[in-house]
């Protein structure tokens, strides 16, 4: 099973790039566009490059045919889907025993 | 009529690797809508990335686990260049006791001839069993010879470059012999023949590792050729370090997982035990240095001491070679019943 973590400083982008690809295969600007959306981030594209250079090299998207020769657009794999799965089940995990400890702590 | 922006980012686009350019057509379209709105961050990204990407396109920074033992084998060998030309000259120099020897001396041309025999002699040993070796692989696979073992534009471009690089490595080495600015690891070597190739190499290489980085001063005080050399050198080194790596991990050839980890661990222990030797000599034989007498060379554990500088970039360089080592023996133990 292919991890997000091995993506060392790419995990978070890469994170990002997957769940928006999880809702349809998009090219890089529309990438851009619906990360921003759903998550308020705003990725260079110098990262988001090198995280979708990275994420095809672990075969977790791969590019689809286009018409149009300027834009490729990529889509999640079946491993990438897995390894989405994993990841945010991890962060959800994390978010649940974070939100967990916040309710018990006591405020002065 | 295409805008500036639309200019900064093609320019930009540049930075990266050509096959980059091509696997991403449409990064110049994000680029040119992002740069207006945050220029410095993202350009700043983008030069970041980009270096990252050229480094991984020159093998350097494999993430596939089946790329990385050709990787780490690569990064062996461009190690072990330098550090071949480096360490003879170093070797030449402990064997003069570091002093201040003319190329005509008697002790420094013996051991310089010696040693320049010894490695070239070893050099075209290995080098002919791997042409035999490469040649006899050949005949018994000879079906797919044409197409495996013909070159191509991902391997002549490489070789072009480091053809051109080596040039300009020797160049530069040629204008600071021809500078008189005194080198403790070239002056005892040859300055005639066949045998000054190497000599200019050594120069060049010198020349990046100066003790001008750590004594700024140094750079005021060296003649135009000198100069010209210890700034243009590192980059044809480096250049033709790249070429080197891209080349071998593009080569048609597939040595046998033996031959690669026999290779990169021969080298390593070698590299080792030569730094080591000169490291033995340097704490043995203190205050015989006299090359640059201002640059407290007297001490031998003075940060600008020549013969230090020199030994730091043979031990950076066998830390390289160690790390393309581990690559190499990721995949497994060489004599491990799973070979084949």
């Amino acid at each position: 099973m292919p991890e997000l973590a091995g993506l060392g400083r790419y995990t978070g982008p890469a994170t990002l790039i997957l769940s928006s690809l999880a809702g349809g295969a998009k090219h890089g600007y529309a990438l851009t566009k619906d990360v921003e959306q759903f998550s308020g981030v705003r990725l260079s594209p110098g990262t988001l490059y090198a995280a979708l250079s990275r994420l095809v090299d672990q075969k977790l998207i791969e590019p689809i045919p286009s018409e149009d020769d300027r834009r490729r657009p990529y889509r999640i794999t079946a491993i990438g889907s897995a390894a989405l799965q994993s990841q945010l089940s991890e962060q959800r995990r994390v978010a649940d025993v974070g939100l967990r400890r916040l309710k018990g702590l006591v405020t002065p | 009529m295409t805008s500036v922006t639309d200019r900064s980012a093609a320019w930009l686009a540049r930075l990266y690797p050509a096959q980059w350019r091509r696997d991403f057509p449409d990064f110049v379209e994000v680029l040119t809508e992002e740069l207006p709105g945050r220029p410095l961050r993202v350009v700043a990204d983008v030069v970041v990335s980009s270096t990252v990407e050229r480094f991984r396109s020159a093998g350097m920074l494999p993430t596939r686990p089946a790329d990385r033992s050709r990787a780490g084998l690569a990064v062996v060998a461009a190690a072990l260049l330098p550090f071949a030309a480096l360490s003879m000259g170093m070797w030449s120099q402990l064997h003069t006791g570091l002093a201040a020897q003319g190329p005509g001396a008697p002790a420094s041309l013996k051991w310089t001839v010696a040693i320049l025999a010894v490695a070239m002699a070893v050099g075209l040993a290995t080098a002919s069993a791997g042409v035999v070796a490469f040649a006899l692989r050949c005949l018994w696979s000879r079906p797919s010879l044409p197409r495996a073992a013909a070159p191509n534009s991902s391997t002549v471009r490489p070789a072009v470059a480091f053809c051109v690089s080596i040039g300009a490595l020797s160049l530069t080495g040629w204008l600071a012999d021809r500078s008189g600015w005194y080198s403790p690891a070239a002056a005892g070597l040859p300055h005639h023949g066949a045998a000054q190739l190497p000599t200019l190499w050594i120069r060049g290489i010198v020349a990046t590792i100066t003790p001008a980085w750590v004594h700024p001063t140094v750079f005021g005080q060296m003649p135009p050729g000198d100069l010209l050399a210890t700034l243009a050198a590192p980059i044809a080194t480096l250049v033709a370090t790249a070429s080197l790596v891209r080349l071998v991990r593009r080569l048609p050839a597939a040595p046998s997982r033996r031959v690669e980890e026999g290779f990169a661990i021969g080298a390593v222990g070698t590299m080792t035990l030569a730094v080591g030797a000169c490291t033995r000599w340097l704490l043995t034989h203190p205050g015989r240095q006299g090359a640059l007498p201002r640059l407290a060379n007297h001490d031998p554990l003075a940060p600008g001491h020549t013969g230090w500088l020199v030994v730091m970039a043979l031990a950076m360089l066998t830390a390289l070679a160690a790390i393309g080592l581990r690559w190499v023996l990721e995949r497994g133990s060489p004599w491990s019943a799973t070979d084949g």
